[in-house]
């Protein structure tokens, strides 16, 4: 099993993102391996419970776009909602939907990070 | 050189994918913020289109589309809008702002390239449509100033002159307001109008074809009666003027050539003709071409008198002898001409030897 088979078996859309790379997997690769310093630099939680709640949606805008590029589906289905509850004044359904979000990214981030 | 896309997205992984997918035809270059954008567009002039994310740290994608519409280069290079936000006060914002395309994230790769693809196409297709129209429109102005020197050239044929007497007017007409509009910075004189009022010189006297041929290649001086109708060919000149096609020639040389011609026989103390105009109610341009009229006049044979030399002729202008002139335009001739008449020289040698 390699990396892209591990992440399918979490519920990674991995043929639609080989579509999207041109089937070039090693550069698939490569840009899933981005993903956690990605995760890292754009943290929404933090900003949630400060109170910021413009920083939180443009991090969460910030993964929305990247998580749906590299097809993490289930992510980028909850990034996706995640900025309209920000959007519609609803932060405590956002925080929420983030806590089960982080959870879900967790395990993929854990997976990239073995092939690191 | 090959031409450059420029990818423009806080995100690595936004823009190596794009980078990838036109990396074969197109020379990519990234930029993580709106300003290095800014800073890569005005230095590079190998960049055709532009994907520009919205949402960026430094300046965001509204504010580089603010900036490229502010210095017009919108309508030159295409913008498009490579977005994860589905705000539709953004993105209509985005598209009044000159943005061609909006393309969503996450990408569909096969359609973004076909939609990319043609429209730089189309741009490429538009610029050269531009240069072309262009190109045409610069020779049909090249073949209008002839046609303009050409009839200039046929009247002074009529006045026993080679043509010669209309280009060295043109000549030393842009000459001498080159200095004025640097000495005389108050008179507002650009580049482009004063080779516009160089142009507008040569049919300064184009009403000397409703002048008698009696009168105007008579071999001796002329009596009070043949010089008052010597004196009108300031105003037939605007009267053919204003009877030629409108499109013949560029609005402002013909409104130049209009004013010369009527104007370029005034005196700065109000006692030349047909007005009898004043100072600077005399525009500068008749002003500057009846200086240049009169040495060329001056230091060329005529039918009733014989050429004076250079330095004869300067005296008689600076000493009134053909009339008052404008001190301004008289101090910009003092400095300029010992090199009109060098050039002079140069030019009828090199005649002599061809």
């Amino acid at each position: 099993m390699g990396l892209i088979e591990d992440l399918k078996s979490l519920g990674v859309d991995t043929d639609d993102a080989l579509v999207r790379f041109m089937n070039n997997s090693a550069l698939y690769e490569r840009m899933l391996k981005k993903l956690p310093k990605v995760v890292e630099d754009a943290p929404v939680m933090p900003y949630v419970e400060s109170g910021d709640l413009d920083t939180a949606l443009s991090n969460a805008h910030t993964l929305k776009g990247v998580v749906g590029n590299l097809s993490l589906t289930p992510l980028y289905n909850n990034y996706t909602e995640m900025v309209n509850l920000f959007r519609d004044d609803k932060p405590e359904k956002a925080k929420e939907l983030l806590e089960k979000t982080l959870e879900i990214q967790r395990d993929l981030i854990d997976c990239i990070k073995k092939y690191m | 050189m090959k031409n450059s896309i420029l990818v423009v997205d806080d995100q690595e992984i936004n823009r190596v994918l794009l980078a990838e997918l036109f990396k074969d035809e197109y020379n990519i270059i990234e930029a993580e913020n709106g300003q290095q954008a800014l800073d890569i567009i005005n230095e590079d002039n190998s960049i055709i289109a532009v994907m520009l994310d919205l949402i960026m740290p430094v300046m965001d994608g509204m504010g580089v589309l603010s900036e490229l519409n502010r210095t017009g280069k919108i309508y030159n290079i295409p913008v498009f809008i490579i977005t994860a936000a589905d705000n539709m006060q953004m993105l209509t914002g985005a598209y009044n702002l000159g943005a061609v395309d909006i393309i969503s994230k996450p990408f569909r790769m096969c359609f973004i390239k076909a939609r990319i693809g043609n429209i730089i196409e189309l741009y490429r297709h538009r610029n050269e449509l531009v240069d072309m129209v262009n190109e045409s429109v610069e020779k049909m102005s090249k073949i209008n100033d002839q046609m303009v020197e050409t009839l200039a050239t046929l009247i002074e044929f009529r006045d026993c002159e080679s043509g010669e007497h209309v280009k060295r007017i043109k000549s030393v007409t842009i000459k001498l307001m080159t200095k004025v509009s640097e000495m005389f910075p108050e008179y507002h004189l650009d580049k482009s109008t004063i080779v516009k009022i160089g142009t507008a010189s040569i049919l300064h006297d184009v009403g000397k074809v409703a002048i008698p041929d009696s009168i105007l290649k008579k071999p001796g001086r002329l009596t009070p009666e043949e010089f008052e109708i010597m004196k009108i060919h300031t105003v037939k000149g605007c009267d053919i003027l204003a009877e030629m096609p409108e499109d013949i020639m560029d609005h402002e040389v013909y409104r130049y050539s209009y004013d010369i011609c009527r104007h370029h026989h005034e005196r700065w103390d109000g006692r030349g003709y047909p007005d009898g105009l004043k100072g600077d109610e005399v525009s500068i341009w008749a002003q500057v071409v009846a200086v240049a009229d009169v040495f060329d006049a001056l230091t060329s044979p005529r039918v009733y008198k014989a050429a004076f030399d250079a330095d004869t002729a300067i005296q008689m202008i600076n000493e009134g002898q053909c009339g008052m002139f404008n001190p301004k335009v008289l101090e910009a001739f003092n400095s300029i001409v010992n090199d009109i008449v060098k050039k002079r020289r140069e030019d009828a040698d090199n005649e002599l030897t061809t």
